[in-house]
């Protein structure tokens, strides 16, 4: 791609987010719905655009995906005031008790949910260049104050390198599904036919634990599992970026 | 014979009554030949002869009559071998004035042939009181002024007075094209005692504007409706008017006529700027805040509100300020109906935005009305307001002196209120609008951040450790051959004892890797015996080195070198003495 069209793509994509914030500014919430998830699946992951999204759902009146957005919004985004607040709002607004499953090592690296990927991943970065120059420094000056400084970059290394990967494998084994459906019956097997065994409503989360042609197996954090249809939940996991 | 006669005599009987059939007439009637102007006369159109037509009989002479259609009703009958046919066409009509009046002919078209009626007579008397009251019905209007100015409101009111049953009332106003009467809320319902007489009052209240100047005479008004006569004592439940098998009679009722002065508006003091606004009216301004810091906005507000023809409430006017941009808000006018006429409210709101620090005069703003309670012109006008912005955050410092609480008294708090929740808006600044890196971007970046620092100290750590080896390489290469090197320098026999010397130097400094310029015997003595030399060996080393010393600072030192000793062999010895 040159310059040039670089420059256009760009272009269009200012275009898009403006338009997009128009239409909301506007009332034509549909319209930004539409907006936000082309400027989205453009390739520009913003935790930004996702919380615009999340907005317009919300005002279009789809609970379901308004807090599908703010969750990957959080991806990016985690320490933002008004996507905590719009996220708790919404909440308050589901109609089921069900908690939220914590995600894996959360409980070890309880600080990594307040930072986005990219944020540990330069924390981790500026621990590697602090540790490998001290390192060189050792090389020419043996002195005592090296040696603790090597000790103590070398446990800032180890703290965000682990912090980044544990990051990095909440993201990437991230099955949290957010319920679409006003009313969603969770079934015993796969097939319309089954029984009901309980039932959801929009902005529930749950963990999908796999996938059978266009259904899926579902956990609840009480450890009730069913089988909904996949069309009717939405996975709040996104691409990375980093990959 | 007798059976053929009488047989004929029966077909021409039966024949008879259908050619006495064949005559059509149609004959005018009325139920009585007096009546006065509060009756109700029932006239009749009888058509004989006809069973059905297809048009309804035009009657002439009813132009000082109202006309209520009575109902049609159809008859046949056959008595003593003659059939007859009957339709009757009903009216109740009901003279305008008093006077003799004939009525008819009434003609009718029946099968393409128009037949008419007589014309029949009726003496029309004025209604008249009967003793001791005014009649069981009576209409009265009043005005709630004779005389009024133009644009000003005045009631019109009509009340019905009934001791009689009524239904299915209906009013006529009078017809004026300057006036227009605009019905003031639901009618309303009352008794009330007339003449000692208990009546039941039917209310309505009509508005009226007169827009030009003059004298207006109003005509009666009229109420028409049905009456039920309570004279009917009959018990028959089927007399009830709620089985609909008894009508009521229908009546009109008229009130007297009224007389209206409209004088204009005085022109002596007139305002330039009355916009023709009557009425009784008050003004309220507000300036708030009248404090603001730059970039702040407030908000001036008016507000008039009064009766009368608030329509014509104009909208006024801020004059430009300098150094404050105004934005003016749409004027918004409510106005309500009662039983006293129209009320209104107009409020007018401009939004002052100051452009610099200072204090600011917002000058007053007026209009003009005129009181017909008072016969004058009047004018409203709001107070001049002083607005004072303050540059930047200096309002806070001044806050405390604004502060309407006393020193000592503090002020209650209360707890924030939260009354409403919603989600924040959307994001629109371009620093949320941060595409970031792609792909390759970002992995490009992992591998410079995350792998260039340990690349480049794993560079200099080899860098490094290869440099000392080859220096250590270096030393150990020059160690091995300083013994060598010693004896190719002094393998001759003819050396002097400065040559000696440099030797055992540079013996010392190869072997031991040291890099010493003069050496003293001592030195050379500790040196060869802390590499592992023996003792003996190290003071023979020492031995040496001092008598070439003396050789050399003697001024022999040019001469053949005599150490005393096999330096070469000494040499050999240390070599292989330190390892």
């Amino acid at each position: 791609m040159n310059w040039h069209s670089a420059f256009a793509a760009e272009k269009s994509a200012e275009d898009l987010f403006f338009q997009a914030n128009q239409a909301y500014k506007g009332g034509s919430y549909t319209e930004a719905v539409e907006l936000y998830n082309k400027l989205i699946s453009s390739g520009h992951y913003s935790g930004h655009f996702f919380y615009n999204l999340g907005n317009a759902y919300f005002r279009a009146g789809d609970l379901g995906r308004a807090i599908l957005n703010y969750k990957r919004a959080n991806l990016f985004i985690p320490r933002d005031a008004d996507l905590q607040f719009n996220l708790s709002y919404a909440g308050d607004r589901t109609r089921d008790a069900a908690e939220e499953l914590e995600p894996p090592l959360s409980f070890v690296f309880f600080w990594v949910d307040s930072f986005n990927l990219d944020e540990l991943f330069y924390a981790f970065a500026l621990a590697n260049l602090l540790f490998f120059s001290i390192l060189l420094v050792r090389l020419f000056i043996k002195s005592e104050w090296t040696y603790y400084f090597i000790v103590s970059f070398v446990t800032l290394w180890l703290i965000t390198g682990l912090s980044f990967g544990a990051k990095y494998y909440q993201l990437e084994t991230d099955q949290r599904v957010v319920v679409f459906a006003e009313e969603l019956n969770v079934l015993a097997g796969p097939d319309q036919d089954d029984t009901v065994l309980f039932k959801l409503h929009a902005g529930t989360i749950a963990e999908r634990e796999r996938s059978e042609d266009n259904w899926s197996l579902i956990r609840l954090a009480d450890e009730k599992r069913g089988w909904v249809e996949s069309e009717s939940i939405g996975s709040v996991k996104v691409q990375s970026g980093l990959l | 014979m007798k059976k053929y006669v009488l047989t004929t005599l029966i077909v021409i009987a039966l024949f008879l009554p259908g050619l006495l059939w064949a005559e059509i007439t149609v004959s005018l009637g009325l139920d009585r030949a007096d009546a006065t102007t509060a009756d109700a006369v029932r006239m009749v159109v009888s058509v004989d002869g006809a069973q059905n037509s297809a048009e309804s009989p035009m009657i002439m002479g009813l132009d000082v009559f109202h006309i209520s259609s009575g109902g049609t009703s159809k008859r046949i009958e056959i008595v003593n071998g003659e059939k007859s046919s009957r339709i009757e066409y009903s009216y109740y009509i009901q003279p305008k004035t008093a006077g003799t009046f004939t009525i008819g002919p009434a003609s009718i078209r029946i099968r393409d042939k128009i037949y008419e009626s007589n014309t029949v007579s009726l003496t029309v008397g004025k209604a008249e009181q009967s003793d001791g009251g005014r009649g069981t019905l009576f209409l009265e209007a009043a005005l709630s002024n004779d005389t009024t100015y133009s644009e000003q409101q005045i009631i019109y009111t009509l009340r019905l007075y009934r001791r009689l049953k009524i239904s299915e009332v209906s009013v006529g106003l009078p017809e004026d094209e300057k006036l227009t009467f605009r019905q003031l809320g639901e009618a309303v319902e009352y008794r009330s005692i007339v003449s000692g007489q208990p009546y039941q009052v039917l209310e309505v209240r009509y508005l009226l504007v007169p827009a030009q100047p003059g004298v207006y005479a109003l005509e009666p008004a009229r109420m028409g409706m049905n009456v039920y006569d309570q004279k009917r004592t009959s018990r028959s439940p089927f007399d009830d008017q709620f089985f609909g098998f008894t009508s009521g009679r229908p009546v009109n009722v008229t009130s007297q006529p009224l007389e209206l002065t409209v004088l204009p508006l005085p022109q002596q003091e007139r305002p330039e700027d009355f916009s023709g606004l009557v009425g009784i009216f008050t003004l309220n301004s507000n300036l708030e805040p009248a404090r603001i810091k730059a970039g702040e906005s407030a908000s001036l507000s008016v507000t008039i509100q009064g009766r009368g023809n608030v329509s014509r409430i104009p909208d006024l006017m801020l004059p430009e300020l300098d150094g404050i941009k105004v934005y003016a808000d749409q004027p918004q006018l409510t106005s309500t109906t009662d039983q006293q006429g129209i009320t209104g409210t107009k409020i007018m709101k401009w939004a002052l935005v100051p452009q610099k620090d200072g204090r600011f005069i917002i000058p007053e703003m007026g209009l003009s009305y005129f009181n017909p309670q008072t016969h004058q012109y009047e004018l409203l006008s709001t107070q001049p307001y002083e607005l004072t912005v303050l540059p930047g955050e200096q309002l806070e410092a001044d806050e405390g002196v604004v502060l309407p609480s006393e020193e000592g008294i503090s002020v209650p708090k209360h707890e924030v209120e939260e009354l409403g929740r919603d989600i924040l808006p959307v994001h629109t600044t371009m620093q949320a609008f941060d595409p970031g890196l792609n792909i390759r971007q970002r992995a490009a970046m992992l591998v410079i951040i995350l792998f260039l620092p340990p690349l480049i100290f794993l560079v200099v750590f080899f860098t490094l450790h290869l440099k000392k080896r080859s220096t250590d390489q270096m030393a150990a290469i020059r160690a091995r051959k300083a013994t060598k090197g010693f004896i190719v320098r002094l393998g001759r026999e003819d050396f002097s004892a400065e040559q000696a010397l440099d030797a055992i130097r540079d013996f010392v400094n190869d072997r031991f890797s040291l890099s010493l310029g003069l050496i003293t015997p001592d030195e050379a003595g500790s040196i060869v015996e802390s590499q592992g030399a023996s003792s003996e060996t190290a003071q023979r080393l020492r031995d040496v080195v001092k008598r070439l010393q003396e050789s050399v600072y003697s001024g022999t030192g040019d001469n053949p070198a005599d150490s005393g000793y096999d330096l070469i062999a000494l040499i050999r010895r240390i070599d292989r003495e330190a390892g």
